[in-house]
């Protein structure tokens, strides 16, 4: 990472940290959820690497959810010793998963990682013993530290920021090395890939693994400050929202879906605290943003500040 | 004892007998071509030495080891590495990341020792390696550019580089002349020789009779799916059968 890339890294967080306390109560909540679903999207973009684009990964997050708040309720593990397990239970799943899921491509794929999701969900919601059914697990334990709780949202938010920061320096580290290249190599060309000894089964499911390790921490984060996990926080819709997220803000680089995310999330809030529509006409809102941002910035927000940079470079010289 | 020994395969596909009965040998060190008309049976001999097709019948012995059906990455993995025949490179990656993805197994890398930093040394090593072979096919000074960006003949080169880089012992390449002009072509002849320098074994399919002759030291024919001759590019030249095949004719 260059020196002026670590320097813009800090400075948000900085940002973050100093001025999320000025906020009301209701935006320091959001500012949390913000921060968990930049490592739902960059997680999310890890899997895509390899030119595979699951619908499960929502529901990964809610098997780390439900890992994490039943391990600390029922079992009385401490939250520090849930959150990595969460994220254990969610790859450990996932793994299984590729068995049947890899041996399709393409659409095929992406129904059958749908579906899987679904059966996973469906269990939730059948299982009342011990998932709870549709009203979930309730009364999830607040992680503690010595004498500090986690409670307020101003001790939480930085204690995602810490995890969510570490995951996102593990996952750039990823990226950048030359098991990233190889996941790239397998998304272009999976023919010369194989042709120079890539087990392409195997990368795409290490990339759905370490995708789902850490979207089952984010959603261990999620829950333990909601106190509360159940079905329908996973569902399809939201993971329409994390596709809008990543597609608008542009998934062919690191920052494109933390932009989109970002972006789209004060959109949102804006709408809402003007008033100028009914909530219950958003999803329209986000289904023309979406249209719009294929039509006219394929490349997403990120790409957009691309050409805008060329163009001034141009016009200079 | 030959280095790739191809034993009786027939491979059908329902009712059809695409190869039968084919059996060859390759010797190391040699520049192999495996030429025929169209519909012969080449490519479809090729992919069953990579690893693409399983025989129906028979066996493809590989430095003393049956690879018959064995997976395409792991049959790479053993030094049996094939190079395609259209244009086949990561469009989207620069020349360097394209050779360098070809050091898969030769320099190997893991997702932990990835995210600690603990494999620098053999980055390092990998990185110097696939600058030693672009140097090598003569591609070191476009390294950052697209591999999309090349001229025809240089990705040509570069499909080759990222083949060497997987350091093969047998190499199959299919129809690389093809589409190329008589520069390219010579171009592309001496690099094949240099390959051959390394020590490295060339299997060869190809439709350029110039630039088979000009190569090869021996000849496979295949003609519909079955061996028709084999011999010196001299005797093939002067064989009945092969001359028949390829212009037709009346029995």
């Amino acid at each position: 990472m260059s020196i002026k890339n670590l320097i813009i890294c800090i400075a948000v967080i900085a940002g973050i940290v100093t001025l999320t306390p000025f906020l009301k109560f209701q935006y320091q909540d959001l500012m949390i959820f913000l921060v968990i679903n930049v490592l739902v999207v960059v997680s999310y973009r890890l899997v895509t690497l390899t030119g595979e684009w699951s619908l499960i990964h929502i529901v990964m997050m809610g098997v780390g959810a439900y890992a994490s708040a039943m391990l600390s309720k029922f079992a009385g593990f401490p939250f520090w010793v849930s959150m990595p397990l969460a994220g254990l239970t969610a790859a450990g799943i996932s793994a299984i998963l590729c068995f049947p899921l890899f041996r399709m491509t393409q659409f095929y794929f992406l129904i059958g990682s749908f579906a899987a999701g679904e059966a996973i969900r469906l269990c939730w919601i059948y299982f009342i013993d011990p998932f709870g059914g549709s009203s979930g697990i309730n009364n999830i334990p607040v992680p503690v530290l010595g004498d500090v709780d986690f409670y307020e949202p101003m001790p939480y938010l930085y204690m995602v920021l810490v995890v969510v920061t570490i995951s996102l320096v593990i996952l750039h580290r990823i990226e950048k090395s030359r098991v990233g290249l190889t996941l790239l190599a397998v998304h272009w060309k999976a023919p010369l890939a194989e042709s120079v000894g890539v087990d392409t089964w195997k990368y795409r499911s290490l990339a759905l693994i370490v995708g789902s390790f850490f979207v089952g921490i984010a959603g261990a984060l999620k829950v333990h400050y909601l106190g509360v996990v159940t079905p329908h926080q996973f569902g399809i819709g939201i993971m329409v929202f994390v596709l809008i997220w990543v597609i608008v803000g542009g998934y062919a680089t690191f920052v494109g879906p933390i932009i989109g995310v970002v972006v789209l999330t004060i959109f949102d809030q804006g709408l809402r605290a003007s008033g100028v529509v009914d909530p219950a006409v958003q999803p329209a809102i986000y289904g023309a943003v979406l249209i719009t941002s294929i039509l006219f910035m394929p490349e997403g927000l990120e790409g957009l500040g691309k050409r805008f940079r060329s163009m001034a470079k141009n016009s200079n010289a | 004892m030959a280095l790739l020994e191809v034993k009786n395969v027939t491979k059908q596909f329902g009712g059809l007998t695409a190869l039968n009965d084919v059996s060859f040998s390759v010797e190391k060190g040699e520049i192999r071509g495996l030429i025929g008309p169209n519909g012969a049976g080449k490519s479809t001999m090729f992919k069953n030495i990579g690893g693409f097709y399983k025989p129906t019948k028979g066996e493809i012995i590989y430095d003393g080891v049956n690879i018959a059906g064995t997976h395409p990455c792991k049959v790479s993995g053993m030094g049996l590495v094939r190079t395609f025949q259209e244009t086949t490179l990561f469009d989207e990656l620069s020349v360097f990341e394209n050779a360098l993805v070809g050091c898969h197994m030769t320099a190997k890398t893991n997702l932990f020792s990835a995210i600690l930093g603990l494999d620098r040394q053999q980055q390092v090593e990998a990185k110097e390696k696939t600058m030693d072979v672009l140097e090598f096919m003569g591609l070191a000074d476009r390294k950052d550019q697209l591999a999309s960006e090349l001229p025809l003949g240089s990705q040509r080169a570069l499909a080759m580089a990222v083949s060497l880089n997987a350091d093969p012992k047998v190499l199959l390449m299919d129809e690389p002349f093809a589409g190329m002009n008589p520069e390219e072509t010579n171009h592309m002849m001496d690099l094949t020789l240099k390959l051959q320098d390394r020590g490295i074994t060339i299997v060869l399919v190809e439709h350029d009779m110039k630039a088979v002759m000009g190569l090869c030291g021996y000849l496979t024919v295949l003609c519909f799916g079955s061996l028709l001759a084999e011999g010196t590019p001299e005797e093939i030249r002067n064989n009945d059968k092969v001359i028949q095949a390829y212009l037709g004719g009346g029995s």
